[in-house]
């Protein structure tokens, strides 16, 4: 079995490719695509370590985790439909100055 | 799975996958499309089904691929290609790499401590367990998810079609 550091070292260098995406990207869909590998690290590492406990819990977790992923994904999709459809872009700094205006 | 030493093939086939995984989530960040972003999650969704299903649990492998890859990545591909032509210069500035670079290093070291602390044990990861757990001990989580489930879609349409 593969030590379960070497999955920690993994979920993290995939946190921080995500936490570079959220803070540099101006785009709301990557932005989510972003926080989406964030999960995955997340789901990586919950799992690994709860195998590694001995708590299979971390199935469950991990299941009800992607079922929540898939929930937000499609509400915050259709908000962005909805934003986009209105201010036709989707350039999120642009979005907050619209905003103000309005 | 035991918790033996590993094999020559369990390390080509973690180095093969946490590669994929890792590339596969460098090019979300750099692609200039939003469309081969969204691909490009689907194979860090695999490579993730993969690495568990390999490692842990076969069948959360398969859940993952059903229900991550299936449905959600399914619907960022579709969404990704009808919003074809919205693309925004991304903004590349150091504060990121250095929030991306602390990042690493902070969850890196507590992770590491977390694992070292606790002696590794055994689970049994099997159908049987994990239904009966669900049933008896997580039965009203499952019903708000249900609920939230069944809410988001009423929600999705109703959003979609407000004029």
């Amino acid at each position: 079995m593969i030590p379960v550091i070497s999955f920690a070292i993994i979920a993290s260098a995939l946190f921080s490719i995500g936490i570079y995406g959220l803070a540099s990207s101006r785009n709301i869909v990557r932005i989510l695509l972003s926080s989406e590998v964030i999960l995955n690290s997340a789901i990586l590492f919950v799992f690994s370590l709860g195998y590694y406990l001995g708590i299979y819990n971390a199935f469950l977790i991990a299941l009800f985790g992607i079922s929540m992923a898939l929930a937000e994904v499609v509400v915050a999709f259709s908000i962005l439909f909805l934003v986009f459809r209105k201010y036709g872009r989707i350039d999120e700094e642009k979005l907050t100055k619209g905003a103000e205006k309005q | 799975m035991s918790l033996s030493t590993p094999t020559v093939l369990e390390y080509t086939l973690f180095i093969i996958l946490s590669t994929l995984s890792i590339a596969s989530s460098i090019f979300i960040i750099r692609a200039k499309e939003l469309v081969y972003a969204a691909i490009s999650l689907g194979i860090l969704g695999l490579s993730i089904a993969s690495l568990i299903a390999v490692f842990f649990s076969p069948l959360y492998g398969v859940l993952h691929v059903i229900i991550y890859v299936g449905a959600t990545v399914t619907f960022i591909v579709v969404v990704g290609v009808m919003l074809r032509g919205a693309e925004v210069p991304r903004a590349s500035n150091w504060k990121a790499l250095l929030a991306s670079v602390l990042s690493f290093l902070f969850l890196t070291g507590l992770l590491i401590t977390i694992a070292s602390k606790v002696p590794p044990q055994q689970s049994s990861l099997d159908l049987v367990n994990i239904t009966s757990t669900i049933l008896r001990d997580y039965y009203f989580p499952v019903i708000i998810l249900i609920i939230a489930l069944a809410a988001t879609l009423i929600e999705a349409i109703t959003i979609a079609r407000r004029d």
